[in-house]
């Protein structure tokens, strides 16, 4: 591997780190203290997260809205800090929809939304009566939005995008060069097989199972905080599980093959196997089911809102870092594993 | 009528393999097919249609054998009766008859190519196009496991009723018990191919078959579960594609990467 | 007197499970789940230096039968 692309794996690793964990959020609403709204005056806080309630509290303002079209603005408000307010405001006896959303909008974070159930009580339901008291404004684009973007549960946990998502990837690309080698150890033109080219498979192969437990460990962990559970049932989960287990019998194959030659062999026949496997699993599938990754059931790639421009700036250059790194250790595996090929053969 | 001579033929031939080197045997195919070199004795066809007969032949032969395999069929459904004793959900029904469909899959499998001594194998690998020899396998054990299938299918009513099976669209079950099939059929024989080949043993197909028939395994309980809640075609469509997706797969990289298995 | 200490170990490691889960609970959720980043950051950064501990193992054994060599 050369020198200049070691620097440049360093260089995008950093980089990586840095702006993965030190890049703030965006702002966004958090939660209120309310659970039941009613006629007549009703007071609760406001939480945001990452807004700037405090230093723009000349243009805050807040709203109860009922639905798209009818909103009810809290004419008292009481700013506590820059991410608490305590608000009040007058609802009348009738409403048009039972469903409650919370906004909060200022010159700096434009409007940031609480969209969490809120039980309601007295109010008479009249449909497609509107007596909004004031403009509802929901214009988030107006604003530049900096830091990644919030999003409900999450919340700061979208940084894990750099370190999980980016294990996959690496996953990907050295099982790929292991299938490419497998591919070329089996067809050499005297029907006799690459020896070279399969030891080059294993070791790409072995890197590429480490990547695959980092990522089932760390997506794991993310997910216990964010679907709840440590394993949920989600078809990339399942598939990653899966794809896991068959390289692991990939190498099981080879321990329990003595000769060489025939393990060559055999363990190429079943790592081209294994990978179009893999790509069944995790590209064919996911598409085909449905699952709690985003962008599944019928799109795989993200979404435009999952991955805005500030998400992506860190998140291309963190999986070029860690594929490069992949690659380095790949590399350091094939070297090490063809010295120890070397001694024993001279020993 | 001169392709079913020579698969008889070339039966003959394996079978005498089996019994003793008869040079005489190599001859008469030698003469009858007026060739000199023996891996062009026979068709693809031919050797794939000879080679299936063998393998039924040897299956019927071995009574005690298929009737273990039956009496793991029976041994099975009837433990999950015991644990179970009563089925409500065709989900729990679909899901137990392929577990169960798996295991005499892998049973099934283990005998493939442990039945043959090493020295038929290499007759029959210098005489026939290892692409036919797959295929004739594949193909056998696909009909086997479909047929066990079909066995564990009336002992799973034997034992549990038709009650889950009310609203069953009988077509879709039949079909996805088929595909089903062919499925674990190809890519079990194939599997077992590598471990026969390794020469690690029996317990080597469960390794490396295990993994490999996961995503074969979850879409046809998915879609049996939906063919016993009576869902329409449509709705059980996508399943239907990924299975013949998957049973495309597995037919095309054993017909790819089997005549490399063989080669010394 | 082995079994109760059995039991006893059960009993507290039993209790601490069952407060580590809303400790736990409690640790990671706060300031925005910031603390499931470290987490995971930490496992990729512990699973590779473990991964480059294994090799560098393999380096000294051969560096060592170089040397046995030698001699």
């Amino acid at each position: 591997m050369k020198n200049w692309l070691k620097i440049t794996c360093i260089g995008l690793l950093l980089y990586t780190a840095v702006f993965s964990l030190w890049h703030p959020m965006g702002p966004g609403g958090l939660a209120v203290s309310a659970t039941k709204m009613h006629p007549g005056r009703n007071e609760f806080e406001f939480k945001g997260y990452a807004t700037h309630f405090k230093e723009a509290e000349s243009s805050l303002q807040v709203f109860v809205s009922v639905d798209s079209s009818a909103a009810y603005c809290a004419d008292i408000l009481q700013v506590v800090d820059e991410s608490h307010v305590i608000v009040s405001v007058f609802l009348p006896d009738t409403i048009s929809s039972k469903r409650f959303g919370f906004a909060a909008n200022n010159d700096i974070d434009g409007t940031v939304i609480v969209d969490s159930p809120v039980g309601h009580d007295g109010f008479e339901f009249v449909p497609g009566t509107s007596n909004a008291l004031c403009q509802y404004r929901v214009n988030q684009e107006e604003f530049s939005r900096f830091g990644f973007p919030y999003q409900p549960i999450i919340i700061e946990s979208i940084r894990n995008l750099m370190w999980h998502v980016p294990m996959w990837f690496t996953m990907f690309v050295l099982m790929t060069i292991s299938f490419i080698f497998s591919i070329r150890a089996l067809g050499k033109e005297d029907g006799r097989v690459d020896l070279d080219h399969d030891t080059r498979a294993s070791a790409a192969a072995a890197v590429g199972v480490v990547f695959c437990v980092l990522g089932l460990v760390t997506g794991s962990l993310w997910a216990r905080f964010t679907w709840g559970d440590w394993w949920t049932n989600d078809p990339q989960l399942n598939g990653a599980m899966v794809v896991f287990m068959v390289y692991v019998a990939y190498f099981i194959l080879r321990n329990s093959t003595p000769d060489e030659e025939k393990r060559a062999r055999l363990s190429a026949i079943f790592n081209i196997f294994a990978f179009v496997l893999m790509v069944v699993l995790l590209m064919v599938m996911p598409r085909f089911t449905e699952g709690l990754h985003p962008g599944k059931s019928g799109n795989p790639a993200f979404s435009k809102y999952d991955l805005d421009s500030s998400l992506r700036s860190v998140f291309y250059p963190a999986c070029a870092g860690f594929i490069l790194l992949g690659y380095w250790i790949y590399r350091l595996n094939y070297r090490i594993q063809k010295l120890e090929q070397h001694d024993e053969t001279h020993a | 009528m001169d392709g079913i001579l020579n698969g008889v033929h070339a039966y003959k031939v394996t079978r005498s393999i089996k019994i003793g080197f008869d040079p005489h045997g190599i001859q008469r195919v030698m003469r009858n097919s007026m060739c000199t070199n023996p891996s062009r004795i026979f068709g693809p066809m031919q050797t794939f249609w000879a080679l299936f007969q063998k393998e039924l032949k040897l299956e019927l032969r071995q009574k005690h054998a298929l009737a273990g395999v039956l009496l793991y069929v029976l041994a099975t459904v009837f433990v999950c009766y015991l644990g179970f004793q009563q089925i409500d959900s065709a989900k729990t029904w679909g899901a137990l008859l392929w577990v169960t469909g798996v295991f005499t899959a892998f049973n099934a499998m283990q005998k493939s190519f442990a039945t043959e001594s090493s020295g038929t194998h290499l007759y029959m690998y210098s005489l026939a196009d290892p692409r036919a020899i797959i295929l004739s396998k594949a193909a056998y054990n696909a009909l086997f496991v479909a047929v066990l299938n079909l066995i564990s299918v009336f002992f799973f009513i034997l034992f549990f009723g038709t009650k889950p099976l009310a609203d069953m669209d009988i077509a879709q079950f039949l079909l996805g018990l088929l595909l089903g099939s062919t499925g674990l059929g190809l890519a079990l024989t194939f599997v077992a191919g590598i471990a026969f080949r390794s020469g690690a043993g029996v317990g080597l197909v469960a390794i490396l078959g295990f993994p490999v028939i996961i995503p074969l395994l979850i879409t046809i309980v998915r879609h049996t579960t939906l063919s016993l809640e009576g869902a329409s075609a449509l709705a059980n469509s996508l399943n239907l594609v990924v299975l013949i997706v998957l049973n495309a797969v597995s037919f095309a990289l054993s017909y790819l990467l089997f005549p490399y298995l063989w080669r010394e | 007197m082995r079994n109760r200490f059995y039991m006893t170990l059960a009993l507290v490691l039993g209790a601490l499970q069952a407060s580590a889960q809303d400790g736990m609970e409690e640790y990671f959720y706060q300031s925005g789940k910031i603390k499931v980043v470290i987490g995971v950051a930490f496992i990729v950064l512990a699973g590779l230096i473990i991964y480059l501990w294994r090799l560098d193992r393999r380096v000294s054994r051969m560096e060592q039968q170089q040397k046995g060599a030698k001699s």
